[in-house]
């Protein structure tokens, strides 16, 4: 185990080395097993010079020499044998071989080493002193002539030495020849061996070499591919391949900085792939909204919004009132049916209203949690406040809860913003509207519909035909009245008629202030006759109010006209206007049927009750003319 | 827990160092091998070939004294029974059997008058060690070399003589003395 590990430690060091380090110990384990290579190969190539020289220089002379020492042993002894046995010769023959014999014994004196060897020549150097010896007995014989004896020397303790000599130069020269070839087979041996060592070296350089290459090669390249398909698979678009990290090299670091990148680009497609989404929401809560021609469309686009936005959020809109002072729940989404149920009151009492942004709470239980968050109930709860506004003012707030700790993603709040921002502005728009709708449409006077409008409906009523009777009223004597008791005076007078008006009718009859006292009704599906019914009820009323207030008295005369009998609604309106006329010519307060007077009869239908008999004559005729708003004379 | 996988790996690698050193654990060792090619191609040692043969003179002898490695030596009943085709055959006397350091000590005796051998004429052989100073005195036997035969009969016997001894062999014949000196290896 702690081999192990000491091989996971060298390894894990190995992979953490930088390349340059990496490179720097192949190549120097490279130059290592060379360097070991050539010095063994020097070491082989050494020996081989040294057993070499053991032939050439040692082994080889002395087995030469120990070879001449023999044939000088035999030369000398020959030599002998001849100045023995012939009378004539001389000894320079056998001097000359005892020098040759003296020189080649030094010879050999000097290279022979061993003990073996120099025993054996001091064998042969004591033998030959001892033939020297007696053939110095056999030389005296011979220069006596003491022939037989000389022979006898020479055949007896010569013979003797001699082969003693001879046997021991032998085997120094079977030694030294023993010798030479040992030499000669270590050689043979040291060359197949360096031969071989060459060889094994070369292999085990190359599988060294190859091994270092190996090795470097995975600490080096492995990496680097991983980065490269990592990258390959990334430049595909797979931003999730990342690259394995071993090590803490150039490569482990470009790994670790390719993976940043990767996480880099993540989070950038992700901004980005919310982005878009929120765009697309945005622009589809966009035209959901501009589709929204009412208030109500435009909430239920919202609620819808919050549903997809916070699906597992319980969210509301609490929007506020026309007085901009109360907060009420406007739409609710999400798992509860009623909604978060905030209980703020007031758009000034939210926190986020008055910070002017979108306000986040982890936790109800936290110091600072809005403290329209606590008493929900017994759980936390997380929250998330976003205000509404329009033009800068507020106007809501879209409030969401869920489970605590866990406020929305800062996308989602992006994207409640953007809802929060689209339909303040949507909705304060439609408010904006419908108020200048209203406005344009209404007399702000008194607020009754004004003379387009009142025209624009009964056309619609027209084209639906609708039965309905046209009636044109007119204030008696409004100018005296306004010179009389004053301007204020005279607008009370319209808007106490337009209030008891609007009380005496149904809900589908019209009545429109036309101009200065001058009022426009139509009843819906009533024939003149019955129409007259209702105005005599008006007149009745209009009496009973004034006797009850201190506005002076005044009557209100009537011009009726059945529309449906009319060519088109501008002669409707003109035979109103005639009869009105005609009620005023007959003494006012009372209401003229067109088609009575059209007929040409002399006694128009006039109604029977008169409430303002103290009503003064006209003084002046009716302004007749459509076009003419404010009528210049009183009648 | 260490993975197998891992082992593997690890002995495989161990292998591999292994396969890839041995040639060169192989080579050193023939550079060893190489190396001890110095020794001597015989298995001879100076025991085997220490002597000396010296040559002496008195009034009327030629000795030739011989030291060499002991030999074996055989009586005729010896030589006919086990045929040796080399050492001594006993003409008189009784051998010294053959041992560690013992030598063979022989001289031959020649007359100086016919420079003929003498058989008859036996001498007494003193060996005297003078390293350690021992002295010796040989129990002569008259013998003959198994391969040469009768030109080669002598006087000797073997004795035990260290290596590397200085020695003095004293030969008396006849009352002539004689000695030699030499060093055995």
């Amino acid at each position: 185990m702690a081999i192990w590990t000491e091989h996971r430690s060298l390894e894990r060091r190995a992979r953490d080395l930088s390349v340059g380090h990496k490179l720097f110990y192949a190549f120097a384990t490279l130059t290592l097993v060379f360097g070991l290579a050539v010095a063994c190969l020097l070491l082989a190539i050494d020996q081989l010079g040294d057993a070499n020289s053991r032939i050439v220089d040692e082994a080889g002379p002395r087995a030469v020499a120990a070879a001449d020492l023999r044939f000088a042993a035999a030369g000398v002894r020959a030599a002998q044998d001849a100045y023995v046995l012939d009378d004539g010769s001389s000894r320079a023959t056998f001097d000359q071989a005892l020098v040759r014999f003296d020189r080649t014994l030094d010879e050999l004196r000097v290279s022979t080493h061993g003990p073996v060897e120099e025993a054996l020549i001091n064998r042969i150097a004591t033998s030959y002193q001892a033939f020297r010896d007696t053939d110095r007995l056999i030389w005296d014989a011979t220069r006596s002539m003491q022939r037989t004896v000389a022979r006898n020397l020479s055949s007896g303790p010569e013979r003797l030495v001699f082969e003693s000599l001879s046997e021991d130069a032998s085997l120094l020269a079977d030694l030294a020849e023993q010798d030479r070839d040992a030499a000669i087979a270590d050689f043979e041996r040291t060359s197949s061996n360096t031969f071989r060592m060459g060889i094994a070296l070369g292999l085990t350089a190359i599988g060294l070499m190859i091994g270092a290459t190996l090795i470097i090669t995975r600490l080096i390249r492995d990496p680097l591919r991983r980065v490269q398909d990592a990258a390959e698979r990334a430049a595909d678009g797979d931003l999730d391949a990342e690259a394995q990290v071993n090590g803490d090299d150039e490569t482990g670091r470009l790994a670790a900085a390719f993976n940043r990148m990767l996480s880099t680009l993540r989070l950038r497609e992700e901004m980005l792939r919310n982005d878009h989404r929120r765009q697309e929401t945005e622009s589809m809560v966009h035209r959901a909204l501009e589709m929204s021609d009412d208030e109500q469309s435009a909430l239920d686009v919202v609620g819808r919004t919050m549903l997809e936005v916070l699906p597992h959020r319980s969210c509301e809109l609490l929007i506020a009132d026309n007085s901009k002072a109360n907060l009420e729940q406007a739409v609710v989404s999400g798992p509860h049916p009623d909604g978060p149920g905030c209980p703020v009151a007031s758009p000034f009492a939210c926190v986020a209203v008055r910070s002017g942004s979108a306000v986040s709470f982890p936790s109800s239980a936290s110091l600072d949690a809005c403290p329209h968050l606590r008493g929900r109930g017994p759980d936390e709860i997380s929250a998330l406040c976003v205000p509404v506004t329009f033009m800068g003012r507020a106007m809501g707030v879209i409030h969401a809860v869920g489970a605590p700790d866990k406020v929305p993603t800062a996308n989602e709040i992006d994207l409640v913003s953007m809802l929060a921002a689209r339909a303040g502005a949507r909705i304060g728009m439609l408010r904006t509207m419908v108020r200048t709708s209203v406005q344009a449409s209404t007399d702000s006077l008194t607020g009754l519909i004004n003379r387009r409008t009142f025209q624009t409906r009964i056309r619609s009523m027209r084209r639906s035909n609708t039965e309905f009777t046209l009636v044109m009223a007119d204030i008696d004597h409004f100018k005296r009245l306004n010179d009389t008791h004053g301007h204020e005076m005279g607008d009370r007078a319209l808007q106490t008629f337009c209030d008891v008006a609007k009380n005496c009718m149904r809900h589908n009859d019209l009545l429109a202030r036309w101009g200065g006292e001058e009022f426009a009704f139509a009843f819906a599906g009533l024939q003149p006759a019955a129409a007259c019914s209702a105005l005599d009820r008006i007149r009745l009323e209009l009496a009973g109010r004034l006797s009850t207030s201190d506005l002076p008295g005044f009557t209100v005369s009537y011009g009726l006209v059945a529309a449906g009998r009319c060519g088109s609604l501008e002669e409707a309106i003109r035979r109103a206007d005639d009869a009105l006329y005609e009620a005023k010519a007959k003494g006012r307060d009372c209401s003229v049927i067109a088609d009575e007077a059209d007929d040409d009869t002399d006694q128009p239908y006039v109604s029977s009750i008169r409430m303002a008999e103290r009503a003064e004559p006209r003084e002046e005729g009716v302004l007749a003319g459509l076009s003419q708003f404010d009528d210049p004379l009183d009648i | 827990m260490v993975k197998v996988g891992s082992n593997i790996r690890a002995a495989s690698l161990a292998v591999g160092f292994l396969v890839v050193l041995s040639p060169a654990a192989w080579a050193v060792n023939s550079l060893g091998s190489s190396a001890s090619a110095g020794h001597p191609p015989h298995d001879l040692e100076v025991a085997d070939v220490a002597g000396w043969t010296r040559h002496a003179t008195t009034e009327h002898f030629l000795l030739i004294v011989s030291i060499r490695p002991g030999e074996e030596m055989y009586t005729a009943e010896e030589i006919a029974d086990q045929h040796p085709l080399s050492g001594e055959e006993i003409i008189t006397g009784s051998g010294v059997p053959v041992g560690e350091d013992i030598r063979h000590v022989e001289v031959h005796v020649y007359g100086l008058a016919t420079g003929g051998l003498l058989e008859t004429e036996e001498p007494v052989i003193t060996v005297v060690n003078r390293s350690t100073g021992e002295s010796s005195k040989l129990d002569p036997v008259l013998m003959e070399d198994i391969a040469i035969g009768s030109p080669d009969r002598h006087f000797g016997n073997n004795v035990h003589i260290p290596a590397n001894s200085d020695l003095s062999i004293e030969v008396s014949v006849n009352g002539e003395k004689a000695t030699v000196d030499g060093h055995l290896d």
